[in-house]
């Protein structure tokens, strides 16, 4: 588990391995933690399954640049935007993309989510969203995680009054920037997994929403895909809305 | 009558420690009942039970955090 301790370590020696890359870390972007290699991993399979030549990957909410970076090294064949909101997460990427030598392949960008990515010219042509977003409760950022906010930035962790606004708008947003069977994964706390399922469920553009666990069977990545093609090329279409589907036992035990 | 709905809902599908205490004013955030966990299921009750659609821009303490925010959200949404 990562502590302020091992946070403020971290800082002082400018350095973290994230999936076996050497990476800079700096106050303003939050550091990577181990836990974030599940979702790592998750993506590096579904950019094995592009049927593409050159896949196009977006890591939004890309703090220090751990994702896109490490995936980039992993699946050199990928085409990458990095993007994040604050001059201190823009930063600290730009600075691992130049030092690990991708700046050939891995573009940074700086925006309010997809605001960063305008312009592009990438509406309907991104074939993997990765998104390790703040989706800490403000309620819980105040009282039993506040020790978060020690030494890293607000906006690392805040995810607004029930920790999935930004989830929400992603899930909202990034439906014009995938193409038909262009898939997109997140990170999601302990005890998010079924409402991200939900969510996603409700925007009824998404198909394929799928819970990914970790050694201890707990939920942190989800993923789904827009209506389309398949991985092997057949069409589908998008889901009707099933407000019932799927409903978990209510509770309120995310840490 | 939509207000002691709402609070049967709360107090039966979320742990409240007493809730002869809980008022109908009460934040449910601040009082740990409601959080990222919970929020959906609220969605789906009041969607289910009073036939309305509640949009995602909707999910707001503004609209939810309370029973009684939640009761005038609910009779809003039907009028």
């Amino acid at each position: 588990m990562t502590t302020p301790e091992s946070t403020s370590l971290a800082y002082e020696r400018g350095r973290v391995t994230f999936m076996g890359v050497d990476l800079h870390v700096a106050p303003g972007a939050l550091v990577p933690r181990q836990e974030t290699e599940l979702l790592g991993v998750s993506a590096l399979a579904a950019i094995g399954a592009c049927h593409t030549a050159r896949p196009r990957v977006v890591d939004m909410c890309c703090g220090s640049g751990n994702l896109a970076c490490a995936l980039a090294l992993q699946a050199p064949h990928g085409q990458y935007w990095a993007s994040d909101l604050t001059d201190g997460c823009v930063a600290v990427t730009r600075r691992n993309v130049e030092q690990l030598g991708l700046s050939a392949r891995v573009t940074v960008t700086q925006g309010d989510l997809f605001a960063g990515l305008r312009g592009l010219g990438l509406e309907g042509t991104i074939d993997v969203v990765v998104c390790n977003p703040p989706y800490i409760s403000q309620a819980k950022l105040a009282a039993e995680r506040a020790e978060l906010l020690e030494h890293e930035p607000r906006e690392a962790f805040d995810g607004g009054p029930y920790g999935l606004t930004i989830h929400q708008r992603m899930i909202r947003e990034a439906s014009a920037f995938l193409r038909p069977g262009g898939v997109m994964l997140f990170e999601v706390g302990l005890g998010q997994g079924p409402q991200l399922t939900q969510l996603a469920t409700r925007a009824r553009v998404y198909v394929d929403i799928q819970p990914v666990c970790n050694a201890a069977g707990e939920v942190r990545v989800v993923s789904m895909r827009t209506a389309g093609s398949t991985p092997d090329g057949t069409a589908d279409v998008a889901p009707n809305r099933a407000p019932d589907q799927q409903q978990p036992p209510a509770g309120n035990g995310i840490r | 009558m939509i207000t002691e709905h709402v609070r049967t809902f709360i107090t039966t599908n979320f742990y409240v420690s007493d809730a002869g205490q809980l008022s109908d004013s009460a934040s449910l955030l601040d009082a740990g009942i409601i959080d990222s966990t919970g929020v959906l299921e609220v969605i789906g009750f009041i969607e289910d039970t009073f036939q309305v659609t509640v949009e995602d821009h909707e999910m707001l303490p503004d609209n939810l955090d309370s029973i009684d925010r939640i009761a005038d959200f609910i009779a809003r949404k039907q009028s």
